[in-house]
């Protein structure tokens, strides 16, 4: 693993999209990728069978609930991804590694799940935010509660696609769910931490 | 009302954003912006055939299968099902959503269906494949998912639970 490997420049990404429209090699995003292309042929496959066994007229219906669905959520999208925007040039990686750098316990972990929950951006920025955390000596479970806060609980990845598609009190209760998650993986990391000192540090070669 | 406290949050979150980096007066607004609309233009196109694609496989799914085997009375069985197929489902968010929001149509539990998300966010395999192993190494990535293996259910038991 080479260190630009590690650091691939985030070309644009403000929403997790965590499909194949970017890899680790190619961090530059394409506008069309394969899954973009398998989610729209199963899209035309199902509208052409509904149409063909409940005819047209309930192929237009489900289309035109699904527009309304999307205009609906227009803004709310529109609202996250501005924020993101902004946010990622106000709040510079560097700032957030010194920031959280050195930091243990409660205290570090409840910074790190804000920071999970607020940061732009898909893998390509939260893997190796995470292992520059490490490097600034900020401890494992601190490590682990910052990336499970940004993947259960990661704001933009919420507001854009999982209000798009699911209910919102079933969105809510998920998200209050696992809420506590991340701070109890972090405690159980920072245990396995405490018993057995260095074993972490050899595994992982961050250094 | 929980609705529109939350957007008035997100609103004015924005705004407030929005302020500090026009204060800044060094292009960050514009850039900002310019940067917020191009995502946009990324999204639109898949948020449309998601949900789409998500309305048209909801009516062909075979709803009595469907909530037979993962409908809110298909328990334990049903849960770690719903987890694994989370764990192994290719694709990002527009086909982890999608599929969660056709399989609930169909008559799937919510438990089941949140068991399936929460097994997808914590341990996409797609995600995991591409880009933690590369970064974060092999060693990293498997104490991650120790932890994380049983909670897929247990939050979709507890979701069960209570509704």
């Amino acid at each position: 693993m080479t260190r630009d490997q590690q650091d691939p420049s985030p070309e644009s990404q403000l929403v997790p999209d965590g499909g194949t429209a970017r890899r680790p090699g190619n961090p530059k995003r394409r506008m069309f990728d394969p899954g973009f292309f398998m989610v729209l042929s199963v899209s035309v496959a199902g509208a052409l069978l509904v149409w063909r066994r409940d005819g047209a007229g309930r192929m237009i219906e489900i289309s035109a609930e699904g527009i309304a669905l999307i205009v609906s959520i227009g803004p709310k999208v529109m609202a996250a991804v501005l924020l993101a925007a902004w946010l990622r040039l106000l709040l510079p990686r560097d700032k957030i590694g010194k920031y959280l750098g050195g930091r243990q316990g409660v205290r570090g972990m409840s910074i790190a799940v804000i920071l999970g929950i607020i940061l732009p951006g898909g893998p390509m920025t939260a893997f190796p935010l995470s292992i520059a955390l490490f490097q600034a000596g900020a401890g494992f479970g601190v490590l682990v509660a910052f990336l499970t806060s940004w993947l259960l609980l990661g704001a933009n990845r919420t507001i854009v696609w999982e209000m798009a598609f699911l209910d919102y009190s079933l969105v809510g209760l998920r998200y209050a769910l696992c809420l506590p998650l991340p701070f109890l993986f972090g405690g159980c990391a920072q245990l396995f931490e405490t018993a057995f000192p260095d074993t972490f540090r050899k595994v992982v070669r961050w250094h | 009302m929980a609705l529109i406290l939350f957007s008035i949050f997100l609103w004015s979150a924005t705004g407030a954003l929005g302020w500090l980096a026009y204060q800044r007066r060094d292009g960050s607004f514009r850039s900002g912006a310019r940067d917020a609309v191009r995502e946009a233009v990324f999204i639109a196109p898949r948020l449309l055939i998601g949900v789409l694609g998500a309305g048209f496989i909801a009516a062909l799914l075979p709803g009595d299968l469907v909530s037979r085997v993962l409908g809110s009375e298909s328990g334990f069985p049903g849960l770690l099902m719903a987890s694994g197929a989370g764990l192994i489902i290719p694709g990002g968010p527009v086909v982890a959503f999608s599929v969660g929001a056709a399989a609930l149509e169909a008559g799937a539990g919510s438990g089941q269906v949140i068991a399936f998300l929460t097994g997808w966010l914590l341990m996409s395999s797609n995600r995991t494949i591409i880009w933690e192993t590369p970064i974060m190494g092999v060693p990293f990535t498997i104490l991650r998912y120790a932890i994380s293996l049983p909670f897929p259910v247990v939050i979709g038991g507890i979701v069960t639970f209570m509704t």
